[in-house]
C-alpha cells in the first residue's frame, strides 16, 4: 500500500501495529502485562497509540461528525461550488 | 490532558521548543474561552513547499453520486510531511472551502466540532475551513512550476501553533478509535 504521505506513516504505522486493541490498552493493567513477543521499542509505540488519539482529541473538546442535517446542508453548499466536468466515473 | 499532548508531540518532533509548547497550549485555552483568534501563521512565507503550506487556486476534482467529475478551483492547504515533498512526484493537498457557502454552524466550525473540517483562528484566513476527507494529489513539478510563473501563490506557511492544530486534526481525523464491532470482526478474522 502507498499512502504517498510519510505524515499519515508513522502514525498508520501506530495504528496498524495496535488498532485493533487500542481499547486494551486504555486499560492500566495493560501496563503490567508482559509482551514478550515485541521489542522494545515497539512496546514504547504501542503505548503511545492511545495517547496520541486521546490528547490529540483534548484539543478539541466538541469533536463530533456532522448530524444528518448537517451532512445535508454540507453536501448541498458544495454542491454549489463544485461544476460539472462532463467527465464521468468509467 | 493538553499538557500530556504537547509532551507526546515534542516527543515525536523534538525541534518544537518548550517555550512554544507553553505558547501552543495557552493559545488554544484562550481561543476556546475568549474567542481570542491568534496567529497560527508565519510572518514571512518558509521557502519552498512545506506540509501547512496553504497555495491558491488549485483545481480540486471529486464524483457526484451520479458519477459525473465535479471541478473546484479553490486554495489548498499541503498535507504531506515536508520530507516526501522534498521525494516524491505527488503531493497530497486539502481543499479550502468558504465558511459562509457551506449552510453549517458558525460557532462549530470555529471550534473545530467536525472531525474532517479543520479551521485556523487566524483573522489572516479565518473565512474558510480545509476539507480533510477530500485530500488530492498533485504532482509536484507542476505545482513548482505555477508557483514559479506566479500562476499560482503560497500564501501562508503554517506556525508552531498552526502546525499543532494541522497534526491534531490529521490524528482525530483518519486516526481515531474503530468502531468495537469491526475490531472484533478483525479479531475473529484473524484466528
Amino acid at each position: 500500500m502507498n499512502l504517498t504521505s510519510s505524515t499519515l506513516i508513522p502514525i498508520t504505522l501506530l495504528a496498524t501495529i495496535s488498532s485493533s486493541n487500542i481499547m486494551q490498552y486504555s486499560d492500566p493493567n495493560y501496563l503490567i502485562a508482559p509482551v514478550n513477543s515485541l521489542t522494545e521499542t515497539q512496546r514504547q509505540i504501542e503505548l503511545k497509540v492511545p495517547r496520541a488519539w486521546d490528547q490529540a482529541g483534548s484539543l478539541f473538546p466538541e469533536l463530533r461528525n456532522f448530524t444528518h442535517e448537517e451532512r445535508v446542508a454540507y453536501n448541498s453548499g458544495l454542491s454549489k461550488l463544485f461544476q460539472k466536468t462532463g467527465r464521468k466515473f468509467l | 490532558m493538553l499538557e500530556e499532548y504537547i509532551d507526546f508531540v515534542t516527543s515525536l518532533f523534538p525541534c518544537i521548543s518548550p517555550y512554544m509548547q507553553e505558547r501552543a497550549k495557552e493559545c488554544i485555552r484562550q481561543f476556546y474561552v475568549l474567542h481570542t483568534e491568534f496567529p497560527c501563521f508565519t510572518p514571512d512565507l518558509i521557502p519552498d513547499l512545506n506540509q501547512g503550506d496553504i497555495v491558491s487556486t488549485l483545481p480540486f476534482r471529486r464524483y457526484d453520486n451520479e458519477g459525473d467529475e465535479e471541478e473546484y478551483v479553490t486554495d489548498g492547504l499541503i498535507i504531506s510531511n515536508s520530507c516526501d515533498i522534498e521525494n516524491d512526484d505527488q503531493i497530497l493537498i486539502a481543499p479550502f472551502f468558504p465558511i459562509s457557502e457551506l449552510g453549517l454552524d458558525l460557532k462549530n466550525l470555529k471550534n473545530n466540532a467536525y472531525f474532517s473540517l479543520l479551521f485556523f483562528p487566524d483573522n489572516r484566513y479565518s473565512n474558510h475551513v480545509a476539507d480533510l476527507s477530500l485530500i488530492s494529489p498533485f504532482p509536484k513539478k507542476v505545482i513548482q512550476t505555477k508557483l514559479a510563473d506566479g500562476t499560482i501563490k503560497k500564501k501562508f506557511s503554517l506556525n508552531q501553533v498552526g502546525y499543532y492544530l494541522l497534526i491534531s486534526k490529521i490524528t482525530v481525523h483518519l486516526l481515531r478509535p474503530e468502531d468495537t464491532t469491526v475490531q472484533s470482526l478483525r479479531d475473529s478474522k484473524s484466528a
